[in-house]
């Protein structure tokens, strides 16, 4: 296999794969169908840029977020790889043509699942040979909640009319039966298809489970944690509104904090990520969104100041927190009511099923109507009837309520149960047997927990690099600093 | 935004959805006239990505506090107890949002190009172009290798200049949401607490700049920079410009029949030409209408025209 880390040295930098890489890729060149599980912060995305500078063909990625697909261009942009887009809402028709006339010029096109469906995209691509078709976050063709997509559910047949090389489904946490829905959906069969399931795991975040009284010992128990902590570190709420008030309040004692969520403009967005990867923000104060596409190595913690909404999305947070192996803490913070309100969101948001039928006789007469049920059924309107959307949300409700109750049970077993276990029980196909002790997991209350964490073996702080110049500058020092080379006026 | 929406309803007289249409620039007859008589064509489009449903809860929550009232019409008044700062700290004077490009596409074109010309003038060849649009991108590329490619200091010299002529603390915000090689963007709270304003003010302060840059740029003596942007567009449309050189010499119905539109389309044609094309207008016998009193459609086409003739004299004597 030297010639793919010859591949990997040239166009990455790096000298050595990380664990599941290398099978993934010399499972591709092969000419196999590839079902990757890989953990979070374990280069998913380089499993199908490498083929692809490699192969020279077209790639496909099918993305489900506008956010994670720019920076997935951007990144690759910034590695001198010009020649990849992301062809979504955000364009202009205009833009959109631009790129589907011209195939040939990309390497990469980045698409949602709702682009890719569209009459006029599908029969664009059908007369271009694709080299490679990536699912990325392929467990939303299964497990996608209220967030659930339906155009997901057309892949399959999307396949079949593009007939690509090759396919990549692409997941950070699968159980095995999303799995096996995931093969399924995609028509990945037995014969051509290469299942890589790395332990979802990871040994080097200590888990820690911390009951709370009320919202306001929250906030007090979080200032403390701050000052306890070194480094980075990733606060998440389930609310916009709870974040920007935390924010505020953390700013207020002179922390360098974020507010982070998916309706920042991408130049905020950017500017944000850019500041938390060269450590001008210390704390980000986020909503799900955040840590996609974004590769900071030394996250020390990731904090829930929310419980997410199933253990699926419980690893995807915490598996941004010690990307560099040295160790890290993933801390709940779980008041009374959390619990609760987090199962009662499960079951809000979907139709009845005489919504279902009003809306589909006559979509028109809810125009103006913003409710999380009419925007739902918006999602569902251009893909079926309204017997199989009734159906099919009947299915999501069940999964999403299903998959808030597994999140419950994690929070509320027994203090002695461990923790990781369950979260391997759930996940991974061949379970093994965690050894449990206090490096382990725990639940803990507040004066433990900072007791644990001051004697917590935390690494070296790397220094922060100061290559970016803080914040707002004067006219004159930033034109300076934009052109230094040239002569100002 | 409450503060600058009271300000938007001040000696106005406005339906909320209207004021939402002109702020977002949906170009319909209707909006345009409420626009045009109650002095809004300025703010045409300034706000293109607001939400529906922001807007109506920012409405709602003035009208909780009295601030704002609405008329038995559904229209919406400044109530004379508000507390109205009558001149208020800091103002959109440039934006002209029917004649100009987008806004927003005015910005990204400058902010992606001046990236290209930090990055490439220290050789930095990889980098992510902050907008993902790609004809903005093509823009920039072209503008990068016809113009500024062989002249690069006297580009950012005239880039210098055109900031200069911008009031300072527009100059800072503008300037500061610039991003290039080691240099990232400052956020908009950053920049709120640096100038002592609200964040959103401070994103209206962005626009107005760009406005500003944009009006600049149009002048002769700024040769680099102006070809960056799309030229200015004329605020009457090419279909009613048709209308109007057909018209001399035709009756409305005549003009109708050979365009194929209806009556009702022509008259709102010759309307818009009035508010927005070089000459005040005023009925002629040519156009065939019917005599006062008759046709009360006709009638009302007629109040407006003589609305519009009389706003746009006020407009000249306040020129002078
Ligand atoms: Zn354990």
């Amino acid at each position: 296999m030297n010639d793919l880390r010859a591949a990997l040295q040239r166009y990455f930098g790096f000298s050595a794969f990380r664990p599941g890489q290398e099978a993934v890729i010399s499972g591709l060149l092969s000419g196999k169908n590839v079902l990757a599980v890989l953990p979070t912060g374990q280069g998913k995305s380089l499993t199908y840029q490498l083929p692809t500078l490699m192969t020279g063909q077209l790639t496909i990625v099918v993305s489900p977020l506008l956010a994670l697909m720019n920076d997935q261009v951007q990144h690759l942009q910034e590695m001198g790889v010009k020649r990849a887009v992301a062809l979504n809402s955000m364009l202009e028709r205009q833009e959109q043509l631009a790129i589907l006339n011209h195939l040939d010029r990309w390497q990469f096109i980045f698409v949602a699942p709702e682009t890719l469906s569209r009459p006029d995209v599908l029969t664009a691509f059908a007369h271009f040979p694709i080299g490679l078709f990536v699912v990325d976050e392929a467990h939303c063709i299964s497990e996608w909640g209220p967030d659930f997509r339906p155009a997901f559910l057309q892949l399959g047949t999307i396949i079949q009319r593009l007939q690509p090389r090759r396919i990549l489904a692409l997941t950070a946490t699968a159980a095995p039966r999303v799995q096996d829905d995931i093969k399924q959906r995609l028509g990945l069969s037995p014969a051509t298809t290469l299942a890589i399931v790395h332990s979802v795991n990871r040994p080097n975040i200590w888990l820690d489970i911390c009951p709370i009284n009320d919202e306001q010992e929250k906030l007090t128990v979080l200032r403390r944690l701050l000052r306890i902590i070194p480094g980075s570190v990733i606060v998440y709420f389930n609310r916009k509104k709870r974040a920007r008030e935390v924010a505020a309040a953390l700013a207020a004692d002179d922390i360098a904090v974020g507010l982070y969520h998916g309706d920042l403009d991408p130049l905020s967005r950017r500017s944000l990520q850019n500041q938390f990867l060269h450590g001008r923000i210390r704390v980000i104060c986020a909503t799900v969104a955040f840590g996609m596409g974004i590769d900071k190595n030394d996250v020390r913690a990731v904090i829930h100041f929310a419980p997410p909404s199933s253990l699926a999305g419980y690893l995807q947070a915490i598996g941004r927190a010690g990307r560099d192996n040295l160790p890290a803490a993933a801390i709940s913070l779980v008041g009374p009511g959390d619990i609760p309100q987090m199962l009662a969101d499960a079951e809000r948001g979907f139709p009845s099923a005489g919504l279902i039928q009003t809306f589909f006789a006559d979509p028109s007469q809810f125009q103006h109507d913003e409710s999380a049920e009419i925007v739902l059924l918006r999602r569902y309107q251009h893909f079926a009837s309204a017997a199989t959307v009734q159906t099919l949300l009947q299915n999501t409700q069940a999964t999403r309520q299903a998959a808030a109750q597994q999140m419950a049970r994690f929070f509320t077993a027994p203090a002695t149960v461990c923790r990781r276990q369950l979260i391997v029980n759930a996940f991974d196909p061949h379970p093994m047997t965690v050894r449990h002790d206090a490096h382990c997991c725990a639940v803990t209350q507040p004066p433990q927990l900072f007791g644990q964490l001051s004697k917590f073996p935390w690494p070296a702080l790397s220094p922060s690099s100061a290559a970016l110049t803080p914040s707002v500058l004067s006219v004159a020092v930033r034109l300076k600093k934009l052109f230094p080379a040239l002569p100002q006026s | 935004m409450p503060t600058f929406l009271v300000q938007l309803f001040q000696k106005r007289h406005v339906r909320p959805i209207t004021m939402y249409h002109i702020l977002r620039g949906k170009r319909t007859f209707s909006n345009l006239y409420a626009a045009f008589i109650n002095d809004l064509l300025p703010y045409w489009g300034l706000l293109p990505h607001l939400e529906r449903a922001a807007y109506e809860k920012e409405i709602q929550s003035l009208i909780r506090r009295n601030q704002l009232v609405a008329d038995p019409d559904g229209y919406l008044t400044v109530t004379d107890t508000t507390e109205i700062d009558q001149s208020p700290m800091w103002w959109p004077r440039h934006v002209a949002g029917l004649v100009m490009p987008p806004y927003r596409e005015s910005g990204d074109l400058l902010t992606l190009a001046v990236q290209l010309l930090s990055q490439l003038s220290q050789h930095d060849p990889h980098f992510a172009p902050v907008t993902p649009h790609i004809l903005i991108q093509q823009r920039v590329k072209q503008w990068y290798r016809q113009v500024a490619q062989s002249h690069l200091a006297a580009v950012t010299a005239e880039l210098a200049d055109l900031l200069d002529q911008l009031p300072p603390i527009q100059a800072l915000v503008v300037v500061n949401r610039f991003m290039g090689r080691n240099l990232d963007v400052a956020s908009w709270d950053d920049l709120a607490k640096q100038c002592h304003l609200d964040p959103f003010i401070v994103q209206l302060m962005w626009v107005d700049g760009i406005a500003q840059l944009y009006t600049l740029c149009q002048q002769p003596q700024n040769q680099y920079w102006r070809p960056l942007f799309p030229p200015p567009t004329a605020a009457v449309t090419a279909s009613a410009q048709t209308t109007m050189q057909l018209l001399p010499g035709r009756t409305i119905h005549q003009v109708a029949a050979k365009r194929r539109l209806a009556e009702s389309t022509i008259r709102e044609h010759i309307l818009e030409a009035a508010m927005l094309g070089d000459q005040v207008l005023t009925e002629t016998p040519e156009w065939g209408l019917a005599p006062v009193g008759c046709d009360h459609v006709q009638d009302f086409f007629r109040d407006r025209l003589s609305a519009i003739a009389a706003r746009r004299m006020k407009e000249d004597i306040i020129d002078e």
